[in-house]
């Protein structure tokens, strides 16, 4: 199902922070793992990934290294810092409120 | 060892992934950033091709698919482009500049004022390098502007790449000129040429970009365990065991010593080397730092007697910094002008004297610009070495930072009298020489200021 740009728009630098959260990835490994975790509901494409990366690494959030993946090549891989930790758990908890908030308005414009 | 120093070599993409990345960079307008871009991508567009081979397409068709799952790639270039931009130090790179402008204009100021003291007065003016310095200002000047702009140009990323070149080729130059030197000073009769002095004053300012060398050197040991700490710490040990024994020894030399040695002792506090380390590089760090401060306890002890010794003389004398070398007796310095000795005996401080005397005259002002656009400089030199992320940001900030900012309060205070100098000192001036390599250390601030991101970085075990 395709899913509008404006909705998708807000909530994917959270989306991107928590899987950085759990572990350190890489840009592909962050479009793969996005894609099943959604079950192919997002489907990034490389050229809004990266420079939303950029984005969150120019605000503190994330910082990238390189180093070399399973499949031995070199990668620049995306680590959470203590401030992008913060970030994500202020948007999970706005988001929440914000999810919540909707479920309850078409809960009771459905019942 | 070849696996110890090993360095990635790049391989040449597919001539369609070479297309599709060519396109999106040529919207990408900020040049330095393009080969960080192509990198990344290139790197996604092999993922992508291996995935659809697994899935059983054919070499070509895996490559054409992968490229066109990136998506146009002018929507991505234009996106790129937005996320890439420099920063600029324009604050810091303003205080400098109006720094050494004020300073060249007190120069100017004094040549003019001592030449109407009259011509007793006027052997100063050939005595002492800070007044030759104006006569070749604008060959210093450019010197300092080339120095700045190549610090600025190369950048960190073309520095991390020549991680261990760099520091070796610094330490042969610096080991071959201390013992070149040392030559000299064995038979008094070869002192007086100007290849002699050109060579002492080439030495006393490379020993300035000691720490940014270390700074290399540390960021290429990076994850290398106990024996990356061992290899760091022994280079440098080792270094200045030759130059004791068979170079010469500078006074300044402590300094950047010391600087070095609070560069290892972060590192390791950092886990920066990890490895076997990354459980114990708090002890290690803590046992580093008493082992240091043991072995130059004499040193210091040494330079505190001195001071001490030459405060109970009347007034200020004009002794060496920390080498506890003691001043000859007559060579006064003091802030009243009755305490001067004869012209022939005033070896040294009278240009502190005849400075702080024109600064009377102009009033505070002057003084107060200068140390206000110290202070500036060094808070906004801070504030980066706090934003920085990567270690290698912040290991250059911290080692060109703290060089700039030991000398320019040291020259500070023997503007005003407060130090006892042997020559006129100015913040970031010092001399040309010592104007230039300022300048690159400048250029390398503003390079790390400019690339910000585009730093590459390194894994840190210990955080894990």
């Amino acid at each position: 199902m395709a899913i509008d740009k404006s909705l998708q728009a807000g909530s994917l630098s959270m989306m991107l922070l928590k899987l950085v959260a759990e572990e350190d990835r890489y840009g592909y490994q962050l479009i793969e793992a996005l894609r099943e975790r959604s079950d192919h509901t997002f489907d990034l494409k490389a050229g809004t990934l990266y420079p939303l990366l950029r984005g969150l690494e120019e605000k503190g959030w994330v910082v990238s290294y390189e180093q070399a993946a399973e499949n031995g090549r070199r990668r620049k891989y995306y680590s959470i810092t203590v401030a992008g930790k913060k970030e994500l758990d202020a948007k999970a908890a706005e988001w929440k409120a914000f999810s919540s908030a909707v479920e309850r308005v078409m809960g009771y414009a459905l019942g | 060892m070849a696996s110890f120093l090993k360095e990635r070599k790049q391989k040449k993409p597919p001539a369609g992934f070479a297309a599709y990345l060519q396109e999106v960079c040529g919207y990408v307008s900020w040049r330095r950033a393009r080969g960080a871009v192509k990198e990344e991508l290139l790197g996604h567009l092999e993922d992508q091709r291996d995935a659809f081979l697994e899935a059983g397409l054919e070499r070509e068709e895996a490559e054409k698919q992968a490229v066109e799952d990136m998506g146009p790639a002018e929507l991505a270039g234009k996106e790129l482009d937005k996320a890439y931009r420099p920063r600029r130090a324009w604050t810091m790179l303003f205080a400098a500049f109006l720094l050494v402008g004020l300073t060249a204009a007190a120069i100017a100021a004094l040549r003019v004022m001592i030449k109407g003291m009259g011509p007793d007065w006027e052997w100063i003016l050939g005595a002492y390098g800070s007044y030759r310095w104006f006569e070749t200002f604008p060959a210093w000047a450019v010197g300092g502007a080339a120095a700045f702009l190549l610090a600025y140009c190369s950048g960190p990323r073309c520095w991390a790449r020549c991680g261990y070149a760099l520091p070796a080729g610094y330490a042969a130059v610096r080991l071959i000129l201390s013992r070149v030197i040392r030559w000299w000073w064995e038979d008094p009769s070869r002192l007086e040429n100007d290849g002699y002095r050109f060579c002492l004053e080439l030495e006393n300012v490379m020993i300035a970009l000691a720490p940014l060398m270390g700074a290399l050197l540390l960021y290429r040991l990076h994850g290398k365990g106990w024996r990356g700490a061992l290899a760091f710490a022994g280079v440098c040990l080792l270094f200045w065991a030759w130059i004791g024994k068979y170079g010469n020894p500078a006074e300044t030399e402590l300094i950047a010593a010391g600087l070095l040695a609070g560069l290892l002792v972060w590192a390791l506090w950092s886990g920066w080397f990890g490895g076997g380390l990354a459980e114990h590089r708090r002890l290690a760090a803590a046992v580093t730092a008493a082992f240091l401060l043991l072995c130059s306890a004499g040193e210091i002890a040494s330079g505190i007697n001195g001071l001490l010794f030459e405060f109970g003389n009347e007034g200020y004398g004009a002794g060496y910094f920390g080498s506890g070398e003691l001043a000859e007796p007559g060579y006064f310095q003091t802030m009243d002008p009755r305490w001067i000795g004869p012209a022939e005996n005033a070896y040294g401080f009278y240009s502190g004297i005849l400075l702080l005397d024109a600064v009377r005259h102009w009033g505070l002002v002057c003084l107060l610009a200068v140390v206000g656009l110290l202070t500036v400089f060094f808070l906004r030199c801070l504030a980066e070495w706090h934003k920085q992320q990567k270690w290698l940001g912040k290991t250059i900030v911290a080692a060109a930072g703290l060089t700039l900012f030991l000398t320019g309060t040291l020259e500070l205070g023997s503007i005003t009298g407060l130090w006892a100098p042997r020559f006129l000192d100015l913040p970031f001036v010092c001399g040309g020489s010592g104007f230039v390599i300022s300048m690159a250390l400048l250029g390398a601030i503003a390079a790390v200021v400019r690339d910000g991101a585009l730093i590459p970085g390194r894994r840190a075990e210990a955080r894990k």
